[in-house]
């Protein structure tokens, strides 16, 4: 008996029960679907969370302070720019900062108005993070020293007040100041939620004055060295609660925290799916071996013939055994291609990267097989110890 | 000399039951030689459908010794019998006995499946041995499309497929009517003619008549030979 012959026999018993085989694969389909769409959604997740981050180039080396002691803070912030400033001065460790304000505004030009975000940089921002002036330049020194009124403008902005030509030395009334557009910025998308293409930048100083704040919304620090980013913290809780904070007027975020919190998440996410899935995959491996004793039971005769015709113990044995393998496959299968569809839906849906996780699909298809495999031993072995005489006489 | 095909020695199965031992085949001498067509007959309940399956290897004897072509089959284990089926004999049955799932020409296939024949070679040598039972027109047909005669044709063509030293039949024509058993009947007697070993089973003494052997049998034991 030939490999062909086993799955022939295998795929022919399978099509004349074509409903009970359909219903015996449900556990393995469901078990399958589940491991490949949990995993791949967490992966999916999990990129598009650094890949986010990694687009404002706030890399591993940079953290967020953020006023108060929880996200997002309740209470106003007591960061001021001064301490910002004192930052680099007094901790070495630390490569550069830049202080952020961030509010709304309306902006108008050419009679034209509407509703933007505001964003107080100093002029070291493009240098730091990944986001970069397309056309003219950035804020200079200068126009933080002085509370110049000069402005870059994000691409949305330039494409609502002026469509079809340069900004670039064009006046716009911010909160209905005049500010002289100096650059353009990068068209950059959204990040994390964050429109970075609506938006109008201002030197920081001048932010404060138009907000009418003399606070800091949150504060970028850089390490020279990203494993010194712990000490550098240390040393900038006790340099703030020296001046005029307490420690949980202020709080950190580093890249490698939101990537843990993320990672626990799916951690706990992927803990109950496994279970699921496992729970799935053994109801569907006792689905299998049930459906098999039945069919054992049901073809006795047709074991006696096979024996009387001259198959040997392992033939029959094989012919059950390749029906089961046959049975947990065809489940994976079909959970393979339900999982990567659903997968790939929520993914477009949700508008994640679409990503099948391929440790997941080879893991699903192992696990398939070992239901089939597993399923198939015991009910193969009571099909090939039958005992050719009294097989022939079974009657049903 | 060549051995004979059958050699029993005093050959014995007991079914043990609840209410003791029941003899089904009690201390049988008897040869069978090559191309012998020996005829078992008796009344119901005598041993010969018990006898026939020891002499297929499909069950053991309690005791005693059978030999097949001279190979004793108390020295074969289960997969030895089973080859030893394949190779050696062909079983034809009351109540056919085909696959219900598989054509005419499948069914024929099997025993050269079991036997490792290639399966282009098996097709072909099926379509021959359907075409000598004169049924190559139902070469795709299911044994439920198929009428008892042409079952029973059909699992003659298995029985012959690995060109069998013995061919065993346990009421062929048991299910059949006179006509269709009839031409059942001249089947074997034209496989008999081409040489093939034959012990049918028969409850009919007209049928019995057509073998060249008859042995009769009661309670387990022979009760005479012609
Ligand atoms: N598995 C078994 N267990 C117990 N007793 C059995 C078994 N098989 C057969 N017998 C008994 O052995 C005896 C012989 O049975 P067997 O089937 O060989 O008779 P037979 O000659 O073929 O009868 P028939 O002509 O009706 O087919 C009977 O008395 C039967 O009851
Ligand atoms: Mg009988």
């Amino acid at each position: 008996m030939t490999t062909s012959d086993i799955l022939a026999s295998a795929l022919d018993s399978l099509a004349a029960n074509k409903v009970r085989s359909g219903l015996t694969m449900l556990g393995v389909i469901i078990g399958v679907a589940l491991v490949i769409i949990l995993v791949s959604l967490g992966e999916s997740a999990k990129t598009f969370v650094d890949d986010q981050m990694r687009g404002i180039g706030f890399g591993r080396n940079g953290m967020v302070i953020h006023p108060g002691k929880m996200d997002p803070p309740i209470e106003p912030s007591k960061l001021r720019l001064e301490d910002s400033r004192e930052i680099s001065r007094r901790v070495p460790e630390v490569l550069d900062q830049v202080p952020i304000v961030v509010g709304s505004a309306y902006i108008r030009a050419g009679g034209q108005e509407y509703k933007t975000s505001v964003r107080g940089f100093t002029e070291n921002y493009t240098e730091l993070v990944n986001h970069r002036v397309e056309s003219g330049n950035f804020l200079t020194s200068l126009d933080v020293e002085q509370h110049r009124k000069t402005c870059v403008i994000g691409q949305k902005v330039k494409n609502k007040l002026f469509a079809g030509f340069e900004p670039i030395g064009e006046t716009v009334r911010i909160s209905g100041r005049r500010f002289t557009i100096v650059g353009v910025m990068e068209k950059k998308g959204e990040m994390m939620g964050d429109d970075l293409d609506d938006l109008v930048i201002v030197p920081i100083t001048t932010a404060q004055d138009l907000l009418d704040t003399d606070k800091l919304n949150a504060v970028l620090v850089w390490a020279r060295h990203t494993e010194d980013l712990p000490l550098i913290k240390e040393r900038i809780i006790e340099f703030l609660s020296g001046r005029h904070m307490r420690k949980d007027d202020f709080h950190f975020h580093t890249q490698e925290e939101m990537i843990s919190i993320l990672g626990t998440i799916t951690g706990t996410l992927t803990a109950f799916v496994s279970g699921v899935a496992a729970v799935s995959l053994l109801v569907g491996c006792i689905g299998i071996v049930n459906i098999m004793l039945v069919s054992v039971l049901e073809r006795t005769r047709e074991i006696g013939i096979r024996k009387a015709v001259g198959a040997r113990h392992r033939d029959i044995f094989l012919q059950f055994f390749g029906e089961s393998m046959v049975l947990g496959l065809l489940g994976g299968l079909s959970g393979l291609l339900a999982g990567i569809g659903l997968a790939a839906l929520v993914m477009m849906r949700t508008g994640l990267p679409v990503h099948i996780s391929s440790w997941a699909v080879l893991l699903a298809l192992a696990c398939s097989l070992g239901v089939g495999l597993v399923a198939g031993v015991y009910p193969a072995m009571r099909a090939a110890r039958a005992n050719p005489i009294q097989a022939l006489r079974f009657e049903n | 000399m060549s051995s004979p095909v059958l050699e029993l020695r005093k050959l014995t199965r007991h079914y043990p039951t609840p209410a003791g031992p029941v003899m089904a085949v009690h201390e049988l001498d008897l040869r069978v030689e090559r191309g012998d067509f020996m005829a078992l007959l008796g009344p119901s309940g005598c041993g010969k459908s018990s006898l026939l399956n020891l002499l297929g290897c499909l069950d053991r004897p309690s005791c005693g010794e059978l030999l097949i072509d001279g190979v004793a089959v108390s020295s074969l284990d289960d997969d030895g019998l089973a080859r030893l089926r394949n190779h050696k004999i062909g079983f034809v049955f009351q109540h056919y006995h085909l696959l219900p799932r598989m054509s005419a020409v499948r069914n024929v296939e099997l025993p050269m499946m079991y036997a490792g024949i290639p399966p282009a070679e098996r097709r072909q040598r099926a379509v021959e041995g359907l075409e000598r039972v004169r049924m190559a027109h139902r070469l795709e047909h299911t044994p439920s499309m198929l009428s008892g005669g042409e079952s029973q044709r059909v699992a003659i063509a298995r029985a012959l497929a690995m060109n069998p030293s013995l061919v065993l039949a346990d009421e062929p024509t048991g299910n059949l009517d006179t006509r269709t058993g009839e031409e059942i009947m001249q089947l074997f007697e034209k496989m008999h003619r081409e040489g093939t070993t034959l012990v049918m089973v028969t409850h009919s003494p007209e049928m019995a008549e057509r073998a060249d052997r008859i042995l009769r049998l009661r309670d387990g034991r022979i009760e005479s030979e012609t």
